[in-house]
């Protein structure tokens, strides 16, 4: 598999980030708009927390699971940082990170030992946690008093990075060195390949996707923490533009509805690639539905090319029009 | 008919239901008893809960709800999963419902089933015919949806002079007619699930969709077919919508996408396809409505309403699966 499979996993991300860098690098010449250093810093503002939360996606992706609840998790840890972080942002840090791993687990819990479908159980979680943030927050957006953190996580480093931004990276770095030296991610692929094969050939299922949804919680949480702090605020309010720009960079970064697929540095790779496709849109001042359509537009696409029956109906297609060559 | 009778009547089936004459009763209808037993204590001891004021209004939010609920159950039966374009698609409707009105009734109605059920049976198409996931699938749509409407109404209320609106505000006696075409709608889907061929081939395909497969069913049409048919319930719910509104927004939908799957998987639907019934999405509809209604007379806001929500569809989807008694996977 391997050698095949890793290609597509890295290769085609690092293609779909070399294209949108570029087009986010020509196109401010074509649109008469000013690139500035500034619109890179921004891109990479915007990495520090859509990697996160499309790493936490990625996890369970790769497992043949899907989590629909990070959508959830992430501003219920916005919220949490802020309300118990008014002393300390470490603190609030450790609350949020704490319920995003505790419901992570839980949620492993059932989906693995029960055996049931991730899509009922993290959807009833998202319900849940939905009404949960919007009770912690009093139904209000929050703002975070402490604005020394703020003006700390988004300080410029090195011109286009942060603190921000190189937290995010650090956890990329830390998952994807723990899937590569270990067999965390060689048993996650072979789980979501084929969890039969998997657990005969003596992977621990069970393990695995209790880390994985413990993994993706945490993750999560992390992602709503840096986008808080960063900006001072907590909306308690899920959007569906932002579940819909973490699983469109999953998918862009090498992971499959299928599951068995995709790397850590081709899911970076694919929400850099996305940060860069959403700058586009600031940079060039245009419209912010536009960029709406084109997410979901790109997400039907790539959600029809991984279906599994399209391939049987174009070969069947494809072989009713080639003539076979037999005498008429 | 003796047990005896049964069983040499008709070996096979006569066989299950003698076990289920002799059989102690189920644990999951033990926690379903006592989860009612719950409701009825806490309600006994909460203020102004049995009244007919609020039984009246239990109902009234059941039934938007509960209309939007039906068509979740289609989809779940057919193997669809679950739509998260509910909401968005809702509020579709009534943005298409009170831009046309003006014409006319039957104008309106035609063109928001055109619409929303049109839409939603190409979301079908795509997830028979190829297998496409349908979570994916649906949020996609749901965002094209948002794009568009704020594309055309630029973020605006959609409004209306007619009066004709009023015509889905009416009340038959004290009861709003949306809670009549509820039970109506849930009556005739019930039929059309259990009675028709339509319905033994949503059922089958929900199923096994191998097996429909093989069996020579078109997956692309049979699907589409359910989705057309969620999509048509859907509209109707978000024309409903935007009549109490009386007018349209893309905020008019709310939280309709987890309010119907939460009803139709309280009601014993599951997401792995082949089961459901409309009756019983009724009756999870009136039971999340009589939740909610409890919290909301002991105080507690609407963020605490939508939590206990999420934790009883959470119970529910244990317990559906439990009593199916089959893992997932391997």
């Amino acid at each position: 598999m391997n050698r095949l499979h890793l290609r597509q996993d890295v290769t085609i991300p690092a293609v779909v980030l070399a294209v949108t860098a570029v087009a986010f690098f020509v196109s401010p010449a074509i649109s008469g708009a000013t690139l500035t250093s500034f619109s890179v810093f921004n891109v990479f503002q915007q990495l520090a927390w859509l990697a996160p939360l499309t790493l936490a996606l990625g996890i369970t992706l790769m497992c043949g699971e899907f989590d629909l609840s990070v959508a959830g998790i992430a501003p219920l840890a916005a919220v949490l940082a802020i309300r118990f972080g008014d002393e300390s942002p470490y603190v609030g840090a450790a609350a949020a990170l704490g319920v995003g791993l505790v419901i992570g687990l839980v949620q492993g819990v059932l989906v693995s030992r029960l055996q049931i479908s991730s899509v009922p159980v993290t959807m009833a979680t998202y319900i849940a946690l939905t009404g949960g943030t919007l009770w912690a927050s009093g139904n209000q957006i929050l703002s975070y008093d402490n604005s020394d953190v703020a003006l700390w996580i988004t300080k410029p480093v090195m011109t286009v990075l942060s603190p921000g931004t190189l937290i995010a990276g650090a956890l990329a770095l830390a998952i994807g060195l723990a899937m590569g030296l270990t067999t965390w991610g060689r048993d996650s692929r072979a789980v979501g390949s084929d969890r039969r094969a998997a657990r005969a050939s003596g992977v621990r299922v069970d393990a695995v996707l209790v880390l994985a949804f413990t993994s993706s919680g945490a993750l999560a949480a992390c992602s709503g923490v840096l986008l808080s702090f960063s900006t001072a605020s907590a909306n308690p309010n899920p959007d569906i533009k932002t579940l819909v720009l973490a699983v469109v960079a999953a998918l862009a970064g090498g992971a499959t509805l299928k599951g068995g697929r995709g790397r850590v540095v081709g899911i970076l790779a694919g929400a850099l690639a996305i940060c860069f496709l959403q700058a586009i849109f600031s940079v060039n001042a245009l419209e912010d539905s536009l960029s709406q359509f084109l997410f979901a537009t790109l997400l039907l696409a790539v959600a029809a090319a991984d279906a599994p029956d399209l391939a049987r109906s174009v070969s069947r297609l494809t072989s009713a029009r080639i003539p076979t060559g037999e005498p008429s | 008919m003796s047990i005896k009778d049964l069983v040499e009547s008709s070996p096979g089936v006569a066989v299950t239901r003698a076990r289920r004459l002799v059989a102690p009763p189920r644990w999951d209808t033990a926690v379903a008893v006592l989860g009612l037993l719950v409701v009825l204590a806490l309600g006994a001891t909460t203020d102004n809960f049995f009244t007919v004021a609020n039984l009246r209004t239990i109902v009234t939010s059941a039934s938007i709800v509960g209309i939007a609920a039906l068509g979740a159950t289609v989809i779940l039966v057919v193997g669809g999963m679950v739509s998260m374009a509910t909401a968005a698609a809702a509020s579709l409707a009534a943005i298409v419902f009170v831009g046309t009105l003006d014409s006319s009734f039957a104008v309106a109605v035609v063109t928001t089933f055109a619409v929303v059920g049109g839409l939603y049976a190409l979301l079908g198409w795509l997830i028979g015919a190829w297998a496409v996931n349908p979570i994916i699938v649906t949020i996609a749509a749901a965002s094209l949806v948002q794009g568009l409407v704020l594309v055309t109404t630029d973020g605006a209320l959609v409004t209306t002079s007619s009066s004709s609106l009023d015509v889905l505000n009416r009340r038959v006696g004290t009861i709003p007619v949306s809670v009549f075409a509820f039970g109506v709608l849930a009556v005739t889907l019930h039929l059309s699930l259990t009675s028709t061929r339509w319905g033994r081939r949503i059922f089958l395909v929900g199923e096994n969709r191998e097996a429909a497969r093989v069996a020579g069913l078109r997956l692309g049409r049979v699907v589409a077919s359910a989705f057309l048919v969620a999509g048509i319930l859907t509209a109707i719910a978000g024309m409903f919508l935007g009549a109490i509104t009386t007018n349209a927004s893309l905020e008019v939908g709310g939280n309709l996408t987890f309010d119907a799957v939460a009803a139709a998987l309280v009601g014993g639907a599951s997401v792995a396809g082949g089961r459901g019934s409309a009756l019983r999405t009724l009756a999870g509809a009136l039971a999340v409505a009589t939740v909610s209604d409890l919290l909301l007379l002991r105080g507690f806001d609407s963020g605490a309403q939508i939590c206990v929500k999420g934790l009883v569809v959470l119970l529910a989807v244990v317990i559906v699966h439990l009593r199916s008694g089959e893992g997932r996977r391997a």
